[in-house]
């Protein structure tokens, strides 16, 4: 065996690995850049909200930003949930409005289902709902990473 | 030796494999991520977020409270089913009306619908008996707003992968003929198998 040969194959093995680190040096991921006036028209009116994390992972791919309260022309609570993917991955997720009645009871209403959205990384989007009635002032977001299996995973009762 | 433990690692993995091929059935939340999505057909997820998407556009566009006198009275008009599938426009148009009336601001006349056709047939006959009596009932108006759309489905495929993408669109149409709102909605799935959860 040749003296220069590990040296020839270590050479081969620094090269390869510093083509794939140059090709990853590209980190953006397809990530979303934002444009937005400095300083918006639009008076926002932020709430307080009380956050109950169990997957943290999720929560910093669907970062709350804001909570914002509004109403319709007609009358009806609107809510927005500014949320943005802190991550540099896209990351698909679902999300369902539950709305609540002056005693606390869950409020029956079509809007109350899963929705599925996917968020590039960086991007900033509003999740919105209107309350089913006048009378509904309470609501609750569950933010859920995507639950999709190609196969289905049955725990045996 | 080593034939015994390929025999007893190949048994193994049978077992874990053929565990997995008995799926016992059970109930899921209709309204939650774990139920079936496939590519050639409507799911009944994808029926939950386009109402999902009308209603919250509807209610909020607030054009269901210019009417003399509320709540607003709604007619159901036809949806057209551009698809390529046999489905009941009903699984869409009944969460917007369950929606309408829990919000108060709508309520839907059954007696009517396209063609002369009534929803409800026996409901039609009662009202016509009031009529016919004249006895004291609540003032009958024609609809203030008439509810139509249209399902449309375009299917794309490139080589093993296939994207079908549903596109419902509503419109709400006043007394005038006027659609005073209009709303669409895009479902998009793509893959190669269907899956659960979604």
């Amino acid at each position: 065996m040749k003296i220069g040969t590990p040296l020839r194959w270590v050479t081969a093995g620094l090269l390869t690995l510093a083509a794939t680190l140059g090709t990853g040096c590209n980190t953006t991921h397809h990530q979303v850049n934002t444009v937005e006036p400095a300083n918006p028209t639009y008076v926002r009116r932020n709430i307080d909200d009380k956050r109950i994390i169990r997957d943290s992972s999720t929560a910093k791919s669907v970062n709350v930003l804001n909570v914002i309260e509004g109403n319709t022309p007609d009358g009806l609570l609107r809510i927005g949930v500014e949320v943005q993917n802190s991550r540099s991955k896209s990351f698909r997720f679902n999300y369902r409005f539950d709305w609540f009645d002056g005693q606390g009871f869950p409020v029956n209403t079509p809007t109350s289902t899963m929705v599925s959205q996917q968020l590039e990384g960086g991007q900033i989007l509003v999740l919105t709902s209107v309350a089913p009635n006048a009378n509904v002032k309470d609501f609750r977001l569950s933010i859920q990473e995507s639950t999709r299996e190609q196969f289905p995973v049955l725990r045996k009762n | 030796m080593n034939r015994t433990i390929l025999a007893t690692a190949l048994g193994a993995a049978a077992a874990v494999a053929l565990s997995g091929c008995t799926r016992p059935a059970q109930y899921v939340d209709p309204k939650g991520g774990r139920v079936m999505v496939t590519l050639d057909q409507i799911n009944i997820q994808d029926w939950s977020m386009a109402a999902e998407s009308a209603i919250t556009d509807l209610l909020g566009a607030g054009v269901l409270d210019k009417v003399p006198t509320p709540p607003a009275v709604m007619v159901v008009s036809r949806v057209v089913n551009s698809t390529s599938q046999q489905i009941d426009s009903d699984l869409l148009t009944k969460k917007i009306r369950v929606a309408l009336n829990k919000s108060g601001k709508a309520l839907t006349m059954t007696t009517r619908g396209p063609g002369g056709s009534a929803e409800d047939e026996l409901a039609k006959e009662i009202a016509q008996e009031w009529k016919d009596l004249g006895l004291t009932q609540p003032a009958q108006r024609p609809p203030d707003f008439s509810l139509s759309g249209k399902i449309i489905e375009t299917y794309t495929r490139a080589g093993n992968y296939r994207q079908a993408a549903y596109t419902f669109q509503l419109s709400l149409t006043d007394n005038r003929g006027i659609a005073v709102w209009e709303g669409e909605k895009e479902v998009v799935k793509q893959g190669r198998r269907p899956s659960v959860g979604f």
